[in-house]
């Protein structure tokens, strides 16, 4: 009796990936939540690459198998769990802070997955920087301590370092997407009505 | 049963359910708006003007009865289809605006075409041009912030337009303005109704909104008290 689903032209719609960064990187610009979860990114990574450097700088690296001292591994597990929470919960702010927007974007046409692609873009980018940063930190305390306790003509510097850094910073996406997929998942399911009620 | 009409609703019925108690929101709606119309929606705080709002635009679904836009009923559509929807059908106004606090005036317009699938120069060009027809010519790089509430509703009738919607949804539009600038919403409004064809359906508190209508529907507690025409 009614007519077919045809009649509206159904189409896609889109979010190219470009598009997605391009909003990602004007919400980064606002500097307070980017440098909080940088700065924890970069706290968290930097003990890891610390300690790996430091293994290096002093000769006794063998590859990356990750042979820490018992205590060492539990320092660094410890130190990333806790960059990942406290990610975790600057993201969760910046979910609800954003809720209009949420609701907006969702009215123009944006689908739960192009929410969350945002707010994972978002994240990564935040890993990629908190990464760099970390094992920039770490390398330097590294350097410092080794050249103290073993004295600077003994310490080495090889290409593994190299390998250190992007280990480092693959660690750290891995960490702040992991830490990012709730807060991003609840963005993204929200549902839009609700968004638009929700009032400050 | 032809549908010469752009917005049909059959016996809408919202209902929420709060601590044990049921509130009727939408009781029983029935309406046909035909295209190019104008129609104010008129009603008491707690009538159902958004919740009606909410339904025609697919944004929350009918607890009973359907909404047909184009003939189309879109309780049948998935996800995918609604988001098509709303991006290219419906162009939504609100009260508080909701423009993106980090985009500016010219991205925020042009937001609609990303998600059209608009090349990204063409959908600037759109959008600046329609910027210069609110009168934002001189406003383009300016974020909302910056802006006064008028300059922040014309961005958003601009952005509503933007994909050539066949229905503007208003949501007391005028709301947060003051009376002169109100006026000039109005006149925005009506002006793109007509020059358009563009179906205009407006919640509102304002009576020089309700003038300039085609129709008047007059809500309370859920269901239509009484259609006037103007
Ligand atoms: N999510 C919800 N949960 C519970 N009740 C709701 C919800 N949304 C709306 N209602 C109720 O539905 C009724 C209609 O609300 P609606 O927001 O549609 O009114 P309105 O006509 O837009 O009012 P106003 O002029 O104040 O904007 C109200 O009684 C409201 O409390
Ligand atoms: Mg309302």
């Amino acid at each position: 009796m009614r007519m077919k689903k045809d009649n509206l032209g159904l189409d896609k719609v889109h979010f190219r990936l470009r598009d997605a960064l391009r909003l990602s990187y004007e919400h980064l610009k606002i500097l307070e939540r980017t440098f909080i979860n940088i700065g924890s990114i970069t706290l968290g990574i930097m003990l890891f690459s610390m300690i790996i450097f430091s293994n290096l700088l002093r000769g006794d690296y063998d590859g990356l198998t990750l042979n820490f001292e018992s205590y060492q591994s539990w320092l660094i597990v410890a130190s990333i769990m806790v960059s990942i929470v406290s990610v975790a919960n600057v993201m969760m702010i910046t979910v609800f802070e954003r809720f209009n927007e949420i609701g907006t974007l969702k009215c123009l046409g944006a689908l739960d997955r192009h929410i969350l692609t945002m707010f994972l873009i978002e994240a990564a980018i935040q890993g990629i920087v908190g990464g760099a940063t970390g094992s920039i930190c770490g390398l330097f305390i590294a350097f410092i301590s080794s050249a103290v306790s073993v004295g600077f003509e003994s310490v080495h510097f090889s290409i593994e370092a190299l390998l250190i850094f992007i280990s480092s910073i693959s660690l750290s996406i891995v960490m702040s997407i992991l830490a990012a997929l709730y807060p991003a998942y609840r963005a993204a399911v929200l549902n839009p009505v609700e968004a638009l009620r929700f009032e400050f | 049963m032809s549908s010469d009409f752009v917005i049909e609703l059959e016996n809408l019925s919202r209902r929420f359910y709060k601590g044990g108690e049921v509130i009727n929101a939408l009781d029983g709606i029935n309406l046909q708006i035909g295209k190019g119309e104008y129609v104010s929606i008129v009603g008491p705080s707690g009538s159902g003007k958004t919740t009606l709002f909410n339904m025609i635009g697919g944004l929350d679904k009918p607890t009973e009865g359907r909404v047909y836009i184009d003939g189309v009923d879109i309780s049948m559509l998935d996800a995918y289809e609604l988001a098509w929807l709303r991006c290219r059908k419906i162009g939504y106004i609100f009260q508080n605006f909701n423009l993106i606090q980090v985009l500016t005036a010219l991205e925020n317009v042009a937001l609609p075409t990303v998600f059209a699938g608009v090349p990204r120069d063409e959908g600037l060009m759109k959008a600046k041009k329609l910027l210069i027809s609110v009168g934002l010519g001189d406003r383009l790089h300016h974020k909302p912030m910056e802006l006064s509430a008028g300059q922040q509703q014309r961005v958003a009738i601009a952005r509503a337009m933007i994909n050539e919607p066949e229905i503007i949804l208003a949501d007391e539009p005028t709301g947060n303005l003051d009376l002169k600038t109100g006026i000039e919403i109005i006149d925005l409004l009506h002006g793109l109704n007509k020059s358009k064809e563009v179906t205009l359906v407006a919640a509102t508190h304002d009576l020089k909104m309700i003038k300039a209508s085609d129709r008047i529907i007059w809500m309370r507690d859920g269901k239509i008290e009484k259609i006037e025409r103007a």
